[in-house]
Parts: structure tokens; C-alpha cells; sequence
């Protein structure tokens, strides 16, 4: 069921070295994915494939992945559906490019991302994503602003958004407690990094 | 003063995509801003005051009179223009995004908390 997955060597990598990861060969050759992971199959849970999908692997891996397992009735691969969350990096990556793309989203004559600005938040994210395995996010929300991108991840209890614009200068993650419907201990990190974010992310999702 | 202010929301990025929850997007100034937050006394003065809107926030005034910076003490009020009193903005101590980003995200989004969307029938 899953031989039409390839993974790429920077992604095999990212694997071998996550630690909801116990799988004891390398999946290091392109060339030959089918044996590889078959074999390393048994090894792969629910938990796995929900990694896999929330960490930095290609897009067309995780739309190959979707597309394989949907329709198949093996309750194994019923449980993989089951763990797919709706907030997956793809949806994330997905939702950057219809902001960007919707001409709905912009005031007369603002200033829309740049290619790199548009390229750069999505390797941010990416990156962020892959050091929160098994995280469950509250749901992204994703605007163009004024020439930058902003994401918004907001719960009842608290907020962070990232602001990610073509001067590294001005990309911040603001963070805030909310209680009673009131902002407090709200401030703002400025060295947006994987790291950061992720550390912010998984702030959020312990209040 | 009027007990409650609205605000035309210019673009769609300014709602959430449940459709109904305001952003913070809605209340960050922007260099165009120079007067401020623009709202309006009713409804309809918001409509003849903008070209397009995708929608309506209506806020309490009184709230947005709570709002303070724990930090700088600075707290929002409404101005409400002396040539066209329909007409106001929220301007006391609202900073542009680019020169304090910490308080302008601070104020944007308890604006947006204290903001709600009309339906077609209450505008």
C-alpha cells in the first residue's frame, strides 16, 4: 500500500534522528524505497505516520501518502487515516499560498509577499514543525500584511503569531496569556527561528 | 459619545475563516492610518464611508475604554471627528505596527476580542 512513497535523503534523515523514531535501518536510498520501507514497516505506528506528516517532508510525499491509504479498508492503514489530523504541515503550507494568492486578502494598492518572503516562512514552518512530533496545534490562521506573512495560532487561553516579513528586522512572534478574554503577559521574541517558534507553539498548547 | 462604535472591515484577511471572529489584522495601524482606527457611529455611516467592506464590527465603547497597556499605562479611547461626528477614530496611544510592534499586537488584539461581526440584519 505504500509503494509509491519516495522519501529524499534530508527527510530520511530528519526520520532516523526523531525520537518517536525506533527504526533500525537507515532509509537513506532513493533508489530504493519499496524494500526499505517495507521492511521497515512493522516498525511504523500510528504515531509514526502522524510524525511523518507533521514533520518536514516533502509536500508530495504527504499528498501520496493521503492518497494511497484513502479507500484501502486494512485496519492498520484505517487507523493512519483516523491519526491524520486536519492541521497538518501541508494544510499549513496550503493556506500561505491561497492567502497569498487571494486578491480578497489585500487593501487597494498593499503590498503583496515576495517570492522569498513567501519561501522563507514555509522553510520556518517546516523546520518548526519538525521539532514538535506528535504536537496538535490549534489551527493555523494565515494572512498576507502588508508585504509580510502572518500566522496566527490562537487558543482561549492564549495566542502567539508569527510575523514573518522580508526584513529579518521586522519578523517577530508575538506571545500572549489570555484569561478572562483580557490580553496579559503578552510579549514579543525577535529572533524567529525554528526553535523559538516551536518553543512559543508548544507553550501555547500547555495552557 | 455614542455607547457603541463600528468598524468597515476593508478585507477579507480581516476576518477569521470561521466567517464571524475578528482579527487582529482588523486593528493593526498601518502607515495609511494616520489618523488612527477608523470606525464609525452607526452602521450606515461606515458603508458611506467605504468603497467595499466584506463586513461590520461593532465595539462597545466603554471596552475599548478599558483597554491599557499594563506596560505604558496608555489606555484607547474614541476621537470622534469635530467636521463629521459620524465620523471617529480610535487614536490615544495606538502606535503604528512598525514602531512598537509589542503594544500594537497588544492592542490589536483585545480590539478584536471586544469586536463583533454583524449579520446582514443589523446593519
Amino acid at each position: 500500500m505504500f509503494n509509491q512513497i519516495y522519501v529524499d535523503e534530508s527527510w530520511a534523515n530528519a526520520l532516523l534522528t526523531h525520537p518517536l523514531f525506533s527504526i533500525p535501518e537507515p532509509i537513506t536510498s532513493p533508489n530504493r524505497p519499496q524494500e526499505v520501507y517495507d521492511r521497515t514497516y512493522p516498525q511504523v505506528t500510528a504515531a509514526h505516520v502522524y510524525a511523518l506528516t507533521h514533520t518536514e517532508i516533502p509536500r508530495t510525499i504527504a499528498a501520496i501518502l493521503q492518497e494511497t491509504v484513502q479507500g484501502v479498508t486494512d485496519p492498520d492503514v484505517c487507523v493512519l487515516i483516523r491519526v491524520e489530523p486536519s492541521k497538518t504541515i501541508a494544510a499549513i503550507l496550503e493556506k500561505i499560498d491561497a492567502s497569498v494568492a487571494d486578491p480578497e486578502m489585500y487593501d487597494d494598492n498593499e503590498s503583496h509577499p515576495t517570492g522569498d518572503v513567501v519561501r522563507g516562512i514555509k522553510e520556518l514552518v517546516q523546520r518548526t514543525e519538525a521539532l514538535l512530533p506528535g504536537e496538535r496545534l490549534p489551527t493555523a490562521i494565515v494572512r498576507p500584511f502588508d508585504g509580510s506573512i502572518r500566522i496566527t495560532w490562537v487558543k482561549e487561553s492564549g495566542s502567539v503569531r508569527l510575523a514573518y516579513s522580508e526584513k529579518p528586522v521586522d519578523r517577530y512572534i508575538f506571545h500572549e496569556e489570555i484569561l478572562g478574554g483580557r490580553s496579559y503577559g503578552s510579549g514579543v521574541d525577535r529572533d524567529p527561528t525554528p526553535h523559538s517558534l516551536a518553543s512559543w507553539l508548544k507553550w501555547l498548547n500547555s495552557r | 459619545m455614542p455607547e457603541f462604535v463600528y468598524r468597515g472591515m476593508r478585507s477579507k484577511k480581516w476576518i477569521g475563516d470561521d466567517g464571524y471572529t475578528i482579527l487582529a489584522e482588523a486593528y493593526l495601524r498601518r502607515p495609511t492610518d494616520t489618523d488612527g482606527l477608523s470606525v464609525g457611529t452607526t452602521p450606515q455611516a461606515v458603508k458611506g464611508l467605504l468603497l467595499r467592506i466584506k463586513g461590520i464590527a461593532s465595539l462597545h465603547v466603554n471596552d475599548i475604554r478599558t483597554i491599557t497597556s499594563m506596560d505604558t499605562k496608555i489606555h484607547l479611547d474614541v476621537v470622534l471627528n469635530a467636521d463629521s461626528p459620524t465620523h471617529g477614530n480610535i487614536n490615544t496611544g495606538i502606535p503604528y505596527l512598525s514602531d512598537n510592534p509589542i503594544l500594537a499586537e497588544f492592542f490589536a488584539g483585545e480590539l478584536a476580542r471586544i469586536s463583533k461581526l454583524l449579520t446582514e440584519n443589523n446593519t
